[in-house]
């Protein structure tokens, strides 16, 4: 048996370039998402009529997307912290580079990556919502069924959903991307969470769970609390809620979760010439 | 525990306590009979009013307490007490513990003596109060005022306390006396109002509940807060400490089976404060109510289900990532490390999930007490069945997943994919939603006879298990030996 274990491990594999590996997977995450999100919110808007292309948006990003945002988040963040920590790379890459650059790099790099995923899904299933499926699906935006004008209905939403706003004001283009910033800066929160669940905890199979975890604790117990706005599964992808929805309940939470996050990471990178975790 | 108790025993006899107990008696006392005397306040609003001031609070309680703890800090830096406590972060966390309990007994005392010496009228109303506007309009009786107030005060000497013990710990004694003379002095000079035109300065509200509310601003009290925390924290190293513990949020451990239970008690608890039901059991129904309720008791429902499983397969995991060579040599074959880690998984997916649906139960006794059905128990059972079929399922997958690919990545993936389709954002599979199979009880009771809604996840997950057992038993090793990228 031992012969196959040693076989297993170490047989020699066709090399992929790293970085075209590494586009791969990201594109693969964001076609991945944006596929699941879309057939959510087809077999949604196919159904029912909306008041304004808004409250399609809202529709779209209430879908799959609002569960999955701290699982991908961790998916595009953690893995390369682990592996570094794990094979011992950060041992010998040491003594050739000053760990608290390397450190600090991986995780800008990381928080890049993270943030371009979810403002190109955010923006992308935005601007979709918004000028295609009225398209597709004529039928689907009527606000003369709610006994609203068009300016009325916009209004309407507006007071549930606070990023319409930036609709009224500023135009559609500025909201599609508006949403996608919102969305990403969300993203970045848990990927940061969830770079430091990585190095913190050093079995992997228990850290990749905490973001998730923080995610649906701190959800359930603030619905249940009857503070709606500032849980994350109402707000992290697209802030709207069934009555009206504050804005900064929504920061607030972000604030909280993005300063605890990068106040740790830090003192980790400040300390981490002298941490263990890093020898 | 132990520590906090014999601090209990030391501050309860000690001579600073007594004289702070007698300083705190003559101030409620020219409360009682100068300040508030010839009017109808009730006894709280008289303490509130001052034993609750800045200068209570700081120029004799921040005074007596840098002395206390002083004693406490040369304790913790002695050498015999840092090479038994193994480590400067459990030398801290002994001396908090110590800290705490003195400052509980100095609490009970003060509280005994000045209310003997308030006056003795009990009604808990603000009226003829006069006093602070502000605290008034935040709480709304004066009793609850008083406790956030004291609360408020001790969170405050425990935090210098830690900050203290870290400097001490880091520096010597002798440093911790410095600092503590800087803060006291720089406390004592806010609480006489030196610092009011620069009200950023003003460090007595982050002592002071009535003064922080009547000032309007936390943003200080915790900035400070932060502050202190980072400095201590860096100063003893906590970090460090934790990061190369192995054991730190260890799934595998014994005790972690209690996770989900507990979980499920405070997700049920908060849960039922708004439902309103007849019986018990239809509370406990109403909880596991699926792709059928709303998608917040969904996603606890399913969290606890998901935990459940994590905290079952755990022991397996980490057997197979450290140590799976070894022990299947040490059982004899492949086929019996199979067999005794199926035996495990098995048995503790069914005690968790015994556990939630008792945690839940008890929960739901708790909330809504005195309306006890006489079919509690079928109820409770038939939640159990499918609550537990489905732990096993989740379970049973991620035992599958470990022989065959990479579990840290898989895991998170099955987690992914279960929210999502068990709930029907993009299909509704009806009877043959394996991903949340307790979904159908919200279509009334089912029969304790009637398995057709679990059929589906029970039988996936014995098909599971015999894949599994194919897979593990002929020859190979876990996917994830050891998580590698590249």
């Amino acid at each position: 048996m031992a012969e196959v274990l040693v076989s297993s491990k170490f047989e020699a594999k066709p090399q992929v370039s790293r970085t075209l590996k590494l586009w791969i997977l990201l594109a693969g995450a964001i076609v991945g998402l944006l596929v699941v999100s879309l057939w959510a919110a087809v077999s949604g808007v196919s159904s029912s009529v909306f008041r304004t292309e808004a409250s399609l948006v809202g529709a779209a990003m209430g879908g799959p997307i609002r569960i999955l945002l701290p699982i991908v988040a961790t998916l595009v963040c953690a893995p390369q912290v682990s592996a570094i920590l794990n094979n011992r790379f950060v041992v010998y890459t040491r003594t050739r580079a000053s760990i608290r650059g390397s450190l600090g790099k991986s995780v800008l790099v990381l928080v890049a990556q993270c943030f371009l995923v979810f403002f190109v899904i955010g923006s992308v299933l935005t601007a979709v919502a918004y000028w295609l499926m009225p398209l597709w699906f004529p039928s689907s935006v009527d606000p003369s069924l709610y006994n609203l004008t068009a300016s009325e209905a916009l209004a309407s939403e507006a007071s549930i959903a606070p990023l319409v706003n930036v609709l009224i004001n500023h135009g559609a283009f500025a909201y599609v991307l508006s949403v996608g910033l919102w969305s990403a800066f969300h993203a970045v929160a848990f990927g940061l969470v969830a770079i430091l669940a990585a190095i913190l905890i050093s079995r992997v199979f228990i850290a990749w769970l905490i973001p998730t975890g923080i995610f649906l604790f701190q959800s359930v117990m603030l619905q249940v609390l009857d503070f709606p706005a500032a849980s994350f599964i109402g707000s992290a992808t697209y802030p709207s809620g069934l009555s009206n929805f504050s804005l900064g309940q929504a920061l607030l939470a972000l604030w909280v979760l993005m300063f605890a996050a990068v106040a740790t990471l830090t003192v980790i990178i400040f300390r981490a010439p002298v941490m263990d975790r890093f020898a | 525990m132990k520590i906090t108790f014999r601090g209990f025993i030391y501050g309860i006899s000690s001579a600073p306590t007594l004289i702070l107990a007698a300083v705190m008696v003559s101030v409620t006392l020219y409360g009682t009979l100068v300040t508030w005397a010839g009017t109808d306040a009730s006894a709280w609003v008289v303490l509130l009013s001052s034993l609750g001031t800045s200068q209570s609070i700081i120029v004799f309680g921040l005074l007596w307490w840098l002395v206390r703890i002083h004693a406490v800090a040369k304790w913790a830096t002695n050498e015999l007490v840092l090479v038994r406590s193994g480590s400067r972060v459990r030398a801290l966390g002994g001396a908090v513990a110590l800290a705490l309990g003195e400052l509980l007994a100095t609490g009970l005392v003060i509280a005994i003596v000045s209310i003997a010496s308030a006056p003795w009228r009990w009604h808990n109303e603000w009226h003829f109060s006069g006093g602070d506007q502000a605290i008034e309009s935040f709480f709304t009786r004066p009793l609850t005022a008083l406790l956030a107030t004291g609360v408020y005060a001790a969170v405050a000497f425990m935090l210098v306390a830690i900050l203290l013990f870290s400097v001490a710990l880091r520096h010597g004694a002798q440093w911790a006396i410095g600092v503590s003379a800087v803060i006291y002095a720089w406390a004592a000079m806010s609480s006489f109002g030196v610092t009011d035109d620069v009200a950023v300065l003003d460090i007595s509200r982050a002592f002071t509940l009535p003064w922080a509310l009547t000032t309007g601003s936390f943003i200080f009290p915790l900035l400070l807060l932060a502050v202190a925390a980072f400095i201590a924290f860096r100063r003893v190293r906590v970090l460090d400490h934790f990061a190369h513990r192995r054991s730190w949020f260890a799934f595998d451990s014994r005790l972690a089976v209690l996770l989900p239970m507990l979980l499920s008690f405070v997700f049920a608890a908060l849960a039922f404060v708004s439902m309103e039901h007849a019986t018990q059991g239809e509370l406990v129904v109403a909880f596991f109510a699926g792709d059928g309720g709303d998608l917040v008791l969904y996603l606890a429902a399913m969290g606890l289900i998901l935990t459940g499983a994590t905290v079952a397969i755990a022991p397996s995991v980490s057997s197979a990532e450290d140590r799976y060579t070894e022990e299947s040599i040490r059982d004899g074959s492949a086929r019996r490390w199979f067999t005794r880690h199926a035996v495990v998984w098995f048995l503790r997916s069914f005690a968790i999930s015994a556990g939630i649906v008792l945690a839940v139960l008890a929960a739901a006794l708790i909330v809504q007490p005195g309306t006890m059905a006489a079919d509690l128990s079928r109820d409770a059972f038939i939640v159990f069945v499918r609550v537990a079929v489905q732990v096993f399922f989740y379970a049973s997958l991620g035992q599958l997943l470990l022989w065959v690919a990479p579990i840290a990545v898989a895991w998170p993936t099955t987690i992914a994919t279960a929210l999502v389709l068990g709930y029907p954002f993009v299909l509704d599979l009806g009877d043959a939603n394996v991903f949340a199979a307790f979904s159908t009880i919200h279509e009334g009771l089912p029969a304790i006879a009637d398995w057709n809604s679990i059929y589906g996840a029970f039988a996936c997950a014995v098909a599971a298990v015999i894949a599994t057992a194919m897979r593990a038993t002929t020859n190979r090793s876990p996917s994830s030996v050891r998580y590698q990228t590249g």
